[in-house]
């Protein structure tokens, strides 16, 4: 028997055949099939039609950069830059990174052949915007075969020669570390490696996790700049896509995966102003207080949390307006410090109760009212605490007694 | 125990362990059917390597050692010398030592790397936990990590880039490690040791799959210019060198000799009496070893139990504790071992075996390996271990440098049991089994190619495996999984190959089974596709460490059984139409009487019901219907044939004959499972004419019956012509191996399936030879023993002429 007839009985008897319909390869091939029955040229869906590099770059706008490397440059409307560059007048930075640079942003978004990870997955589109003198300009690398490798990754180190900060939407976990992989799997330095890197996708999830149902870049435009793409491309298609076209030589569908690929790009660079803004001012954007709050005083901005925090204090959890009290204090405005510890430990905050007692025993030196305050305390702590306060009280009694 | 006075025998009165052997077998001898004794041995030592690191002498010094074992030594000099090596060794004979010595050292030298390879989680730990002591000692500041499923996500990144040795296991470098190997860049461009230990159990479906790891490890090194040394260590087996060759890739220096020093040891092989000679019923195996137990506990000796299954470990660890642990007052003398402790609970009662706080320990296999315990005087193992080579790892757990040790290998009454215990030879002489592979096999090797193909690109003239490379990725490149550009071949589907591939299994195929008791949805198992059907069934009672489930559910599609733990006093047996069609004869020997053949089979099997079997009466209560679909399989088998004027001149009739045969069949499958090392569901059995026209089959009354292709029962005087044979095949689509190596001991498994059958202390036939006898003498007319001993007497006669 033949090599190939063996292996197709063998995987029949061993059962493979039933288990490989699983419920995701029937979505998966019912796509194909739904590809097949487009309307195409006279190639029947399985004959690989060869591709002239040429004619498709033409088709899609692009010019031919090597044997199987296309690139597509497209400029992108000013009013995104602009935005952008107000922005940064009134807000210069993210906690992450506290001053940004319009001309230095290297945007990246990339399209790969599956989501899987690991090294067989290849990123075949690399799109990048970014701010040049003419303007903002988006270029889409495009490989053509698995021969662009090489030529791609020495066309990105070029680009990121001239950047100094890549900015992504969960590039840090995905892009980034695929692009690193396919490098060296081509022998290739990893393009992105001496950047610095901006995902909008943390600042994102500080703002919004506990706001929306999820922080996908799709839920961000259209809850930050109000857009709902109207014909954009499921993420599982681009990988069809690609397959399409290596295996079939279909490029129906590339046209799509490029504008999509764009039209992600141009977000990041739009969705930039509002969450520079929102880091500012989280409430008038629905933001988390206390967690943006918090990443300013991670990144040693003690001051912008504590601003962010009294702006907000009518709304925060007993938690949080502890934590602004703590901040104030440091401070130096005691008066906040204690009309909030004095609020909370009315209402039985235990906290609150003990900084209130500490303000009195070691600010005040009062020990009665210290005592007071601490016996309202329970635990072995509260305890020791009271009976140094009552030896204290007992001694500044005597002590006055002693005066008179 | 009966009251003989403690005197009687005393051949050596100053030594406790002689005595308690002494004893035993003046007073058991009806049950102890083999004995053996090995001397105790002087170590023999070699001195340190002059070029080996201060920093390393100094450690060792600081532990005692001042030289070392010959065999380390030697094992020293062949790594050096920069040859792929294999330690064979026994127990506690300082085998760690052969190679992180080497590893140490290049790793101070030249900041070199290893790569060890555990079978399990639990040896890796306490691997790691060996060399952080061993590096504390002198300050070496090698580092060496866990990689496993259990390192969290955060530490992985040091593992990879700051690790000088990283210690995983097989699974996770086929699907965690190598799949990403880019991430581990900077340690493959310095891996110069591959350590692989255990090595014995890599073999079967299991070892085809990890060969196939290796070759795929091997190219990734290749990518990153580096060609690691692989050490190897392995339990005693037939054929270490060649099994270690198959991972290798390459020529193995086999270092055999120990130089470790050892007690004189005694081995005693015991079968409980027959309590009922009719059915073939035999005392437990359980009553028999807490006899043993308990008689050297009470003498002050220091003992161990291996039992096979966790049930059986409580259940020994009570009726122990029930003698020596009445009294809630003292500290308790007996602790139980077992997978499913916590660790926590594991490590103390380590500590209190090393201390010898406890007097004895009940354990699984958890215990067999690597673990230090400290030194024992007795070790009983309840039942056999499956292997010969795990048999002595356990009985290795006892014995002190200086003092001799006593191992009892209590059988129980299945039929590998009754085999061994009967047949001392297989301990005294050189090891019978052979640990085979077969990393070729058509879908393994392809489960592999895809898997390397995710992980680099093939290009044209590479070499992976032994079948022709190019079709295979031509086969991918049709599906789609891989595509074709110039002279390289890439993956192009949206997958991750290596989750789809179990280096347990062959295919995907897998059913998982699961548990709902108490309501929940836990995977307790995973069944291979070809055995399914048989074990799988609706009703079916499937055993689990001896506790019994009941199938509920069998969701076909889905490759999923419900099972719920139901106490039954019954198991279940699937009444298996198997026929088998001769397709192809390789090759064939023909003797006086016989012929023996092996071939390629097309094998149709259809499950049609089951029987209920009583436990011990082994009575038929019940049958239950079964509708699955038939499963076909192409295969490779061998079989054995009488002539036909022998047949008729052997049997009286071809009832007999076909009785016969299937007696024959059951003794030949589980005495062939034991000489290829394999489980015995790996393999399978039938009787049948080779043409498909007709096959043999126990029926409802015990009786042989032969039944046509539809399943009808036809009269076996009423066909034409009736050339029944016995087939053994290999029980995985394509096979894995298994036919070559059982033709070429075909007479030695007649020879020891008509020794098993032969020596059994039943009347008719049982369990333990021939399998259940249901009907009765009477209504059969005939004794089924003398049947298959007619038959395997035939075969083995041929077998030892030829
Ligand atoms: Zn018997």
């Amino acid at each position: 028997m033949a090599l190939k007839d063996r292996l197709n009985t063998l995987r029949r008897e061993s059962g493979v055949e039933p288990a490989s319909a699983s419920a995701g390869d029937v979505a998966s091939r019912l796509e194909r099939l739904r590809a097949g029955s487009r309307p195409r040229s006279s190639a029947p869906p399985d004959a690989k039609r060869p591709v002239d590099p040429h004619a498709l770059a033409a088709g899609l706008g692009a010019r031919v950069l090597g044997d199987y490397l296309l690139c597509r440059e497209v400029a992108v409307s000013a009013a995104a830059t602009e935005a952008l560059s107000a922005a940064l007048t009134t807000a210069p930075g993210l906690p992450e990174r506290s001053e940004i640079d319009p001309g230095s942003l290297l945007f990246v978004d990339t399209e790969t052949s599956g989501l899987a990870g690991g090294t067989g997955t290849l990123v075949f589109l690399v799109g990048l915007l970014r701010w040049e003198a003419a303007g903002p300009v988006c270029r889409q690398y495009l490989l053509t075969g698995f021969g662009g490798e090489p030529a791609l990754y020495q066309s990105l180190s070029a680009e990121a020669a001239t950047a100094s900060l890549v900015v992504s939407y969960n590039g840090k976990s995905f892009d980034a570390p695929l692009l690193r992989d396919r490098a060296c799997l081509n022998r290739q330095a990893s393009p992105l490696a001496a950047l610095a890197h901006l995902d909008l996708l943390a600042p994102m999830r500080r703002l919004f996790a506990t706001r929306w149902p999820d922080c996908r870049l799709a839920t961000a435009e259209a809850l930050l700049l109000g857009e709902h793409r109207s014909d954009d491309l499921p993420g599982d298609q681009a990988p069809l896509a690609w397959f399409d076209f290596v295996h079939r030589g279909d490029t129906q569908r590339l046209p799509g995966v490029l504008s999509h690929n764009e039209q992600d790009l141009v977000s990041l660079m739009r969705l930039l102003p509002p969450l520079l803004g929102a880091h500012q001012a989280p409430l008038a954007y629905g933001g988390d207080v206390a967690a943006t709050a918090r990443a300013w005083l991670r990144h040693g901005s003690e001051d912008r949390a504590r601003d962010l925090l009294a702006d907000a204090e009518a709304c925060l959890a007993d938690a949080e307006r502890l934590e602004l009290a703590r901040l104030a204090r440091r401070a130096g405005d005691r008066d906040t410090a204690v009309r909030i510890w004095r609020a909370l430990a009315e209402q039985g905050n235990e906290r609150a109760i003990e900084a209130i007692a500490k303000h009195y025993e070691h600010r005040l030196g009062d020990p009665s009212t210290a005592l007071a305050w601490a016996r309202r305390l329970s635990g072995l702590e509260a305890q020791r605490r009271c009976r140094r306060l009552e030896s204290k009280r007992d001694g500044a009694m005597a002590q006055g007694e002693l005066g008179l | 125990m009966a009251s003989a006075p403690d005197n009687v025998v005393s051949p050596d009165f100053g030594d406790p362990v002689r005595r308690l052997a002494a004893q035993l077998k003046a007073k058991y001898s009806d049950r102890i059917t083999g004995e053996l004794t090995v001397p105790g041995r002087e170590a023999r030592y070699e001195p340190l390597p002059d070029e080996l690191d201060g920093r390393l002498k100094e450690a060792l010094r600081q532990r005692g050692l001042e030289q070392l074992y010959s065999h380390q030594r030697a094992a020293w000099d062949a790594i050096r010398a920069g040859q792929h090596t294999v330690v064979v060794t026994p127990t506690a004979s300082g085998k760690t030592l052969c190679y992180n010595l080497p590893v140490i050292q290049d790793a101070l030298e030249t900041g070199a790397k290893a790569l060890y390879l555990f079978p399990t989680k639990a040896l890796s730990q306490d691997q790691v936990a060996e060399l952080v002591e061993l590096n504390q000692a002198a300050e070496l500041g090698i580092r060496a990590y866990t990689f496993d499923g259990d390192t969290p996500g955060d530490a992985r990144q040091a593992v990879r880039t700051k690790g000088d040795i990283v210690v995983s296991n097989p699974d996770m470098l086929h699907q965690g490690v190598l799949p990403h190997h880019t991430k581990w860049a900077q340690f493959f461009e310095s891996l110069r040791y591959v350590v692989i230990d255990e090595l014995h159990t890599y073999r079967g479906v299991f070892g085809a799959h990890v060969a196939n790891v290796m070759r795929r490890l091997r190219r990734i090194c290749r990518f990153y210019g580096s060609e690691p040394i692989f050490i190897l260590s392995s339990a005693t087996i037939a054929n270490p060198a060649e099994l270690a060759q198959q991972l290798a890739g390459d020529a193995v220096t086999a270092i055999t000799d120990s130089g470790a020093p050892s007690g004189e040891k005694h081995l005693l092989l015991w079968n409980p009496p027959v309590v009922n000679a009719d059915l073939g019923i035999r005392a437990s195996a359980r009553s028999q070893a807490t006899r043993i137990t308990r008689s050297a506990v009470a003498r002050g000796l220091k003992g161990i139990i291996f039992a096979r299954s966790r049930i059986m470990v409580e259940i020994l660890t009570k009726y122990l504790k029930d003698t020596f642990d009445s009294d809630p007052r003292r500290p308790s003398r007996v602790a139980a071992y077992r997978g499913g402790y916590l660790p926590t609970e594991r490590r103390r009662t380590e500590q209190q075996l090393r201390s010898g706080d406890v007097d004895c320990v009940v354990a699984t296999s958890a215990l067999e390996l690597g673990v230090d315990i400290g030194a024992l005087d007795v070790c009983v193992l309840n039942g056999y271990p499956g292997t010969i080579a795990s048999t002595w790892q356990r009985i290795g757990r006892a014995g002190r440098r200086n003092r001799a040790s006593l191992g009892v290998v209590v059988a129980s009454s299945q039929p590998l049991d009754q085999y061994i215990v009967r047949n001392p030879d297989f301990f005294t002489g050189a090891s019978p089994e052979h640990a085979r592979i077969d990393p070729d096999q058509l879908l393994i090797l392809l489960d592999h190619v895809r898997c390397a193909a995710f992980e680099l690109s093939f290009q044209r003239g590479e070499c992976f495996g032994g079948e022709p490379l190019e079709e295979l990725l031509e086969y991918l490149a049709e599906q789609g999984v891989l595509h074709r550009e110039g002279d390289a071949w890439h993956w192009t589907e949206d997958s991750y190959p290596a989750n789809s591939v179990s280096l347990r299994s062959v295919a995907e195929g897998n059913f998982v089974v699961v548990d709902q008791t108490e309501g929940g949805r836990r995977i307790i198992a995973e069944v291979d596709y070809a055995s399914a059907p048989e074990t799988l069934y609706e009703g079916a009672i499937y055993l689990i460490q001896a506790v019994p489930y009941q199938v509920e559910y069998l969701d076909w599609d889905g490759r999923k059984a419900y099972v719920r733990e139901t106490p039954v006093d019954y198991y279940t047996d699937a009444i298996d139409y198997t026929r088998l069609k001769i397709l192809e004869n390789f090759e064939s020997e023909t003797a006086a009487d016989t012929d023996t053949s092996r071939g390629e089979v097309h094998l149709v099997r259809r499950i049609p019901g089951y029987k209920k079997i009583r436990y011990y009466s082994h009575e038929n209560i019940g049958f239950g219907k079964i509708s699955l679909p038939d499963q076909e399989m192409h295969t490779t088998a061998v079989w054995w044939q009488v002539h036909p004027e022998a047949l008729a001149e052997a049997f009286p009739s071809r009832q007999q004959a076909l009785d016969g045969f299937l007696g024959a069949a059951y003794a030949m499958h589980h005495v062939a499972a034991l000489r290829l090392m394999a489980e015995p569901g790996d393999l399978g059995r039938a009787v049948g004419d080779g043409d498909a026209e007709w096959f043999a089959t126990t029926g409802p009354g015990g009786r042989g019956q032969l039944r046509t292709l539809d399943g009808g029962e036809a009269d076996p005087e009423a066909q034409r012509e009736f050339r029944p044979a016995v087939f053994l095949y290999d029980n995985y689509p394509g096979g894995v191996g298994l036919s070559a190596p059982l033709f070429d001991q075909r007479a030695a498994v007649a020879a020891d399936a008509y020794e098993l059958v032969a020596s059994c202390g039943c009347e008719q036939g049982c369990p333990s030879c021939v399998g259940p006898i249901l009907a009765s003498e009477e209504s059969r007319g005939f004794s089924p023993r003398a049947a298959a001993l007619t038959a395997l007497e035939r075969f083995a006669r041929d077998g030892t002429q030829g």
